[in-house]
Formats: structure tokens, C-alpha cells, sequence
């Protein structure tokens, strides 16, 4: 790809030109190393969520904002990496890095499993087999009672060490973290702007198009879906280590939902979006939650209503079309 | 040379392309001509692999592609020009001529983005500006430059001048004469009686899903019955 289709590409990706895009991403990796220091531990737990549930977000951004396919199942992905990472190093001992390599190669696994049943649809049809597919997962996690824990959940995932640090620590576990989601960031990067990512914009916009063109356009989607399904198994080998438990929960629909209302929070289609929808999703619903410990789920709800209706491109794409206006006076 | 045998396409029930036939051999132009509905767009279709025939059979340079996978059928060197351009409006020309860059079916790959933008100057102009941003013209230039950056060796252009000013159609015709120039075989359906009639080699007239007249632009020329009866000249 030429320099100027990278320049095009980059002006797309967050606010404004190249310059201010990649400004923006360093303040605010600048701001995530240092911010641990200025705030209380319980809140670099909600941070060490937000970068976990962030990670989820971009997997799902890459199958939902860049290739158009909206999945209401990724939670299958982020329960078995969770389920994966915790059965291997505490049922079978099995050292930490073959059991988080491990147990993401599994969620990638079954990815690439439903992805053949999931990619026979599209659509609104394309979300309800994600979804059906997620709650078999969750009816399995459920009731397999010898390997998961079922109803009572799955206790006692210790963090591993890595190399001198000892991960026990919220802060070091947060630094742990947050490598991930760099990582994850760069890769997703390097994705969306290689050939590859291109073909899966031409996909989200018109399939049969790039069919005509000579791409075999269901195995694009289906590694993408396998792609969303690893970053899903990603996070969830994270959240494990972070809560030290793991619950059937993790498999069902409510996580599948709430990183799909990241991702269209935040703005679908975008790099940052995902970040963005992630911060925004689990930092309105701490503040909430202390202040209307009974009803934020519904200015939450509210909330996704008044963005459905006024900014469906999301809180990425409502900065930049106030940039743009600005500009213009 | 595409060479479609007797091939019948529905839509659903309806029966679209009945029995029909018609040839076109390497390097040359044909021009479909009809009015709305007889099934020219289906026709393309049929060859292209978006709506199989159920029945008869259609062959490109001997090999049978009936029926086979639309993207498979792309990569033995058939490209498709759809009408109202279907341009990806989410990228810039320059992406949306990268994104269909392919190397030919012998492995060559002659049209590459600079080329392209070379035969249309239009595009280098408006190489940064996304799809959805160009005129009508632009959109079909890009369009055909899209097709040929697959290297293919038949195009199939679906009423290229449909909704164009006179004198961007008057272009249009210049350029499709150069690329017929260049070796590629063309299969056109058109609207524009004067249009078809100068970039084409042979002309077949369809109407209700079948050929009705097929000869040289001359002696359609020639042919006040055909002309009066199914094309409304």
C-alpha cells in the first residue's frame, strides 16, 4: 500500500489528520502509564477492566465496524479463554504462559468452529445464530459442573509471576495489562491497514462486489471471525487472572452485550472507537452506580437510547463531526 | 471467447432468459440492446455467476464456468462493470482501485494503479477523494478502472452511459474504443442506440429473455423493422 492510501486511511481513523490521530493514541498510552499513580487501588481496577474489556471490543470491532458483521456472541470467546486459562493452570497445573497460549488457542478453536455455522447468515440473522451460539456455550459451562464449578463458579485462578514482577499487585497486574492492549492495538492496526483490512471495508460495504472482483469473500469473514474470537479469548484469559474467579456468566449474553454497546458507543469502524466505548461503558456505570446505586441501569439505558438516535456513528464519530463544524467557523 | 449455449435463468418463478445464445469471440466488442426488462442485466449476470442458469451452459475460452462460484469465476479473467457503479464510497479512488488489484489469469498484470490513472487522468486528479465525492462520470471511469485492475480478459459493462451528459459519454466512447485496443474482449448492454452502434463490433437485440436479431451495426442500421419493433428508434 502507498504512502498517501496510508495518509487516507489514518485521516479515517480517529480526529482529525495523521499528526493528530497518532498525538492522540500517545496521550493517551502517556496517560494510562502514569495515571495508576495519582488515583486510589479500587480505581486501577476499574482501569485494569476498562483495558480488558477494551481488548474484547476491538476483536468484535474488527468483525462489526470492518467487516460489517455484528455479532451478539463474543462472550463464548472471552468465557472459554477464561475457562481455558483457569482449568489448565489450576485443575491440570500446567505452567501459566502454556496455559494462556493454550487457552487462547481454544476460543480461537471454537471460533473457527461456529464461524462455519454463524457465517451462513447475515445480518440481523448473522446476530441471532451469534447469539444462540454463545448460550450453548453458556448451557455447557453451566451444567459441565466437574470441569467449570457450574452455578458456583470457578474460584481460585492465582496470577502468574512474569519475569522479576510479582502480578499480585493491582498496579503490576495493570501494567500487565495494559502491554496487552498495546499489543492488541498495534496488531489491530497492522490488520486494518494491510491489503487484507481493506478487502474487509470492501466486504462491509458490498459483499457481492468484491465477489465479482475475485475475492472469496466467506473466507475473509471467516478469518476475521476466527481474528474477533482470539481477541475475545484474549480478554477473558485477562479477566480471569484479574478476579481470581470465573463464572458461567462470562459465556452468556450479558458481556456479549456489553461489548457490542462499546463498540457502537464508541464508534464502530474506527481505531479508537473501541478504547473510547470501553472507558465510557464501565466509567459511566461505576459513577452511576455510587451515586443512583439503584436506577443507573437505567440512565445507562438512557443513555444508549439518546446515542442510537442523535450519533449512530458513535462517540468518536460525534467529536468528529463537532471538530468539523468548528473548523468551518 | 464466451460462448453461452441455450442457457435459461429464473428469478424465482419468473423465467427471465429463455433459450438464448450468442457468442463473442476474443478481441472483440458486442453490444446487448433492448429496452428496460428484457433481461440484459441478467444475462451479465448469468455469465458472471450472481444468477446461475438453470439450465444450459456457458463456456469462456473452452473451460465451462456455469454455475461455478462468483469469485471463481472472476479469477478466470471476467470482470463485471455494474450498472450504477457500486463504488466503495468508505474509500478513496486510489483504494478503490488498490482493493481490486489482482494479476491476470496467465499471471500477467499489465493494468496496475498508475496505468490506469494514465488512461483515466480524471482519476489521478481525484485520487484522495472518496468514493462517494465524484460525478457520475468519475464513478463509471472508476468503475471500469476497478474491473481493470483485476487484469481481466472479458469485461462486461452493464449500460456504461446510463445517466451521463452527452459529452462525458462522447468520452467514454473514446476510452472503450483505446481499451478495445489493448486486446480485451468487451460484452456491453446499452440503451444508447448510437452508442452501441459505434463502439461495437456486433450488435444483438433482446427482447422477453431472448436474441431477436443479431448482425453488424451496419445492417441494423439498415433495418427499420427491428429498429421501430423492439428498440424505438
Amino acid at each position: 500500500m502507498s504512502t498517501s492510501t496510508r495518509v487516507a486511511a489514518k485521516n479515517r481513523m480517529g480526529i482529525g489528520s495523521l499528526a493528530t490521530g497518532t498525538y492522540a493514541m500517545l496521550g493517551v498510552l502517556v496517560l494510562f502509564v502514569i495515571l495508576p499513580h495519582f488515583i486510589p487501588g479500587y480505581y486501577v481496577g476499574v482501569l485494569t477492566r476498562v483495558i480488558i474489556f477494551a481488548i474484547f471490543a476491538i476483536g468484535l470491532n474488527l468483525l462489526m465496524g470492518y467487516t460489517g458483521l455484528p455479532s451478539l456472541g463474543q462472550g463464548a470467546y472471552f468465557g472459554t479463554g477464561a475457562f481455558g486459562v483457569g482449568v489448565m493452570t489450576v485443575t491440570y497445573n500446567v505452567p501459566h504462559p502454556i496455559g494462556m497460549v493454550g487457552a487462547v488457542v481454544i476460543a480461537g478453536l471454537m471460533a473457527a468452529v461456529y464461524g462455519l455455522v454463524a457465517l451462513r447468515a447475515r445480518g440481523a440473522y448473522f446476530l441471532l445464530i451469534t447469539m444462540a451460539l454463545t448460550l450453548s456455550t453458556w448451557a455447557i459451562a453451566f451444567t459441565w459442573r466437574s470441569l467449570t464449578g457450574g452455578e458456583d463458579g470457578f474460584p481460585g485462578v492465582t496470577r502468574p509471576g512474569f519475569l522479576p514482577w510479582s502480578l499480585t499487585s493491582e498496579v503490576n497486574y495493570y501494567y500487565f495489562t495494559l502491554f496487552f492492549l498495546v499489543a492488541a492495538v498495534v496488531a489491530f492496526v497492522l490488520i486494518v491497514r494491510s491489503p487484507f483490512g481493506l478487502a474487509l471495508q470492501g466486504i462491509r460495504e458490498n459483499e457481492q462486489r468484491m465477489r465479482s472482483l475475485g475475492y472469496n469473500t466467506w473466507l475473509y469473514m471467516y478469518i476475521a471471525f476466527i481474528m474477533a474470537g482470539v481477541f475475545g479469548g484474549v480478554a477473558g484469559v485477562l479477566n480471569a487472572y484479574s478476579v481470581g474467579a470465573i463464572s458461567p456468566e462470562w459465556t452468556n449474553i450479558l458481556p456479549s452485550a456489553e461489548v457490542l454497546l462499546m463498540v457502537i458507543l464508541g464508534g464502530p469502524g474506527t481505531i479508537i472507537g473501541p478504547l473510547v466505548g470501553a472507558g465510557a461503558i464501565i466509567g459511566a456505570s461505576e459513577i452511576l452506580n455510587i451515586h443512583f446505586p439503584e436506577r443507573w441501569i437505567m440512565f445507562l439505558g438512557g443513555g444508549y437510547i439518546v446515542f442510537m438516535l442523535f450519533a449512530r456513528d458513535g462517540m468518536v464519530g460525534l467529536v468528529r463531526r463537532l471538530l468539523r463544524r468548528w473548523s468551518k467557523r | 471467447m464466451l460462448d453461452i449455449q441455450d442457457i435459461n435463468t429464473y428469478y424465482g418463478e419468473s423465467h427471465i432468459l429463455q433459450g438464448l445464445s450468442l457468442q463473442v469471440p476474443e478481441g472483440t466488442v458486442a453490444a446487448i440492446l433492448g429496452r428496460n426488462g428484457v433481461g440484459k442485466t441478467t444475462l451479465l449476470h448469468s455469465v458472471n455467476g450472481f444468477v446461475p442458469p438453470r439450465q444450459g451452459s456457458i463456456y469462456y475460452n473452452g473451460v465451462e464456468i456455469t454455475k461455478r462460484p462468483v469469485h471463481e469465476i472472476a479469477k478466470q479473467g471476467i470482470a463485471l462493470v455494474p450498472q450504477g457503479r457500486r463504488i466503495f464510497s468508505s474509500l478513496n479512488v486510489r483504494e478503490n482501485l488498490e482493493v481490486a488489484l489482482k494479476k491476470g489469469k496467465d499471471g500477467g498484470q499489465s493494468w496496475d494503479v498508475e496505468r490506469i490513472m494514465d488512461f483515466f487522468p480524471r482519476l489521478r486528479e481525484r485520487a484522495h477523494h472518496m468514493g462517494n465525492k465524484l460525478s457520475g462520470g468519475e464513478q463509471q471511469m472508476l468503475a471500469t478502472g476497478r474491473a481493470l485492475a483485476g487484469n481481466p480478459s472479458l469485461l462486461l459493462l452493464d449500460e456504461p452511459t446510463e445517466g451521463l451528459a452527452p459529452i462525458i459519454v462522447k468520452e467514454l466512447e473514446g476510452l472503450l474504443l483505446e481499451l478495445k485496443k489493448t486486446g480485451v474482449t468487451i460484452l456491453l448492454t446499452e440503451q444508447r442506440f448510437g452508442f452501441a452502434l459505434r463502439v461495437a463490433d456486433h450488435i444483438y437485440v433482446m427482447a422477453q429473455g431472448q436474441i431477436v436479431h443479431d448482425s453488424a451495426p451496419a445492417e441494423l442500421w439498415q433495418n427499420e423493422e427491428i429498429k421501430k419493433t423492439y428498440l424505438g428508434v
